[in-house]
């Protein structure tokens, strides 16, 4: 879908000179905490809109030096770079990168390795903006959600996944299963072996019972479970499943 | 301490550096030209000057001193003057250590040692030479391209000759609440600034903020002259901003003069210190 700009963006975009936008991060934690970093030190909040408000922890926010008067519409300049960020027809999974600094606090533990190590940053809502800063305009938004990559003890490297991600759905509409899940005589099913007097009882689901076999509705499993299994590049994401059996 | 810390205070002090040292300002700017055509240009960072500095055959306690200012600075600033070049005021720090070498019986030489310009640091006397330091950003680039973004309602582009930028950008007359008031912009990268335009019969009341506070309300009304038309002239200056990447806005307000008979707000060309 084409970013809906306006013709006054488009104009300065085009322009043969001009300043680069700053790069604004607003992030949610799953607590509910939220986060504010940009390439360039923000504080006024008519300018920036925040996309994602949202309340900081207080215990981090006491310990700032200069806390900002309304969190909301302050950005810390602490993200240093965001590249990766690619939109596609595919549907292929497409992770950013996201290097936030994390050389501010104490020494024994910085400012935003603190909050890694009490908030669960893994899966939280991150809206990455291109910000014009002429025509205080977006050139460029994502949304998705944040996964935690590395971190040093300069900065942080956030993967970030889109929130269309096909990795994160389960494509099969249905229980994944050993047993058919049709109803007997249903139109998936196709049987027609309930009006036939040689047939007359129905399938208990199985491969075994089916009078259609293919239409069968189940997994055709063999499972074998070899001594020594390779260690396989497969997906991390958790699917929840039902099974019939 | 910070910027209130002179390293040289006066022309003649001992820890002047040595005469013909180089000062010259990092790339801070993206530059793309195909074969043929004009090149594009983006600014991407506030950086600000960079000194190479040399002092030579210094006192031993010259050169304890000007060790104790990397140390004591080099994570904060101090105020250095560039007395060759009429005074002016940078803060920043030294961006490498200070290692003072010996050349003869308590005479020690200190090389190129770098001074980095610290942005958005506060100054004691910000850079204040409109003449020989600032520059123009015009309404237009020299390529014609609209500089000024037009924030909030319409506005329009008349050319005018006697503007600095040949042409005007103007809101609509629109009193307050009769309507949504204009708001433009315009970014640039440096200190203080000065807000020319031209004034009109029919021009209003306009705002003037810097990085979305307010500074200043602007009258755009005078009579017509017909001896001397109106011509662009500076009508706000904001000379103390630290170095950094600023965003002027100028808002209508709505109001105006009550000899005026209209609103709008004129926008032709900022000077800006660099």
């Amino acid at each position: 879908m084409p970013f809906p700009y306006s013709s006054e963006l488009i104009q300065i975009m085009a322009a043969r000179s001009g300043p680069a936008p700053v790069l604004l991060l607003d992030v949610v934690a799953l607590d509910g905490t939220s986060y504010h970093w940009g390439n360039k030190e923000i504080d006024v909040a008519p300018v920036y809109p925040t996309t994602l408000p949202g309340t900081p922890p207080a215990a981090w926010l006491a310990g700032l030096a200069n806390p900002p008067a309304d969190y909301d519409t302050h950005y810390f300049p602490w993200l240093l770079s965001a590249t990766g960020f690619n939109q596609t027809r595919a549907q292929t999974a497409v992770t950013a990168s996201i290097e936030v600094q994390n050389i501010s606090g104490n020494t024994l533990q910085r400012d935003l390795m603190g909050l890694l190590s009490a908030r669960t940053f893994e899966g939280a809502l991150f809206a990455f903006r291109e910000w014009n800063l002429a025509k205080q305009e977006a050139e460029f938004e994502q949304h998705g959600r944040l996964t935690v990559v590395t971190t040093s003890e300069l900065i942080c490297t956030f993967g970030a996944n889109l929130l269309f991600n096909p990795n994160d759905y389960d494509g099969q509409p249905y229980a994944y299963s050993e047993t058919c899940q049709w109803r007997f005589g249903s139109r998936q099913c196709g049987s027609t072996a309930a009006n036939d007097s040689n047939f007359a009882n129905p399938c208990d689901n199985t491969y075994t019972t089916c009078h259609q076999l293919n239409r069968f509705g189940g997994e055709l499993a063999t499972v074998v479970f070899p001594q020594n299994p390779p260690t396989a590049q497969t997906s991390q994401n958790q699917v929840q499943y039902r099974r019939l059996v | 301490m910070a910027q209130t810390d002179i390293l040289n205070p006066t022309p003649t002090h001992p820890l002047n550096p040595d005469y013909g040292f180089q000062k010259k300002r990092p790339l801070t700017h993206l530059n793309a030209k195909a074969n043929q055509g004009a090149p594009y240009f983006r600014e991407i960072t506030d950086t600000g000057h960079q000194f190479s500095l040399s002092w030579n055959d210094k006192l031993a306690s010259h050169a304890r001193k000007l060790k104790w200012y990397y140390e004591q600075y080099r994570d904060g600033f101090f105020t250095l003057i560039d007395h060759e070049g009429g005074g002016r005021h940078y803060v920043g720090r030294f961006s490498q250590p200070v290692e003072p070498s010996p050349t003869g019986n308590n005479r020690w030489s200190m090389q190129q040692v770098l001074f980095d310009e610290v942005p958005l640091a506060p100054m004691l006397v910000y850079p204040n030479d409109w003449n020989n330091d600032a520059i123009w950003r015009l309404l237009l680039n020299d390529f014609g391209d609209r500089m000024v973004a037009a924030v909030a309602a319409t506005w329009t582009l008349t050319a005018n000759p006697a503007a600095k930028s040949g042409s005007v950008f103007s809101s609509a007359s629109v009193a307050i609440g009769a309507g949504l008031l204009g708001a433009a912009s315009y970014v640039y990268a440096g200190y203080g600034f000065q807000f020319w335009s031209i004034k009109g019969p029919a021009a209003g009341i306009g705002a003037l903020s810097l990085d979305g506070t307010f500074l200043a309300n602007v009258d755009f009304y005078a009579a017509n002259n017909l001896l001397q038309p109106n011509v662009s002239s500076m009508l706000f200056q904001q000379q103390n901003v630290p170095l950094g990447i600023h965003t002027v806005t100028l808002t209508a307000t709505g109001t105006k003069n009550a000899a005026s008979s209209g609103y709008a707000v004129n926008w032709d060309a900022l000077k800006v210190m660099r």
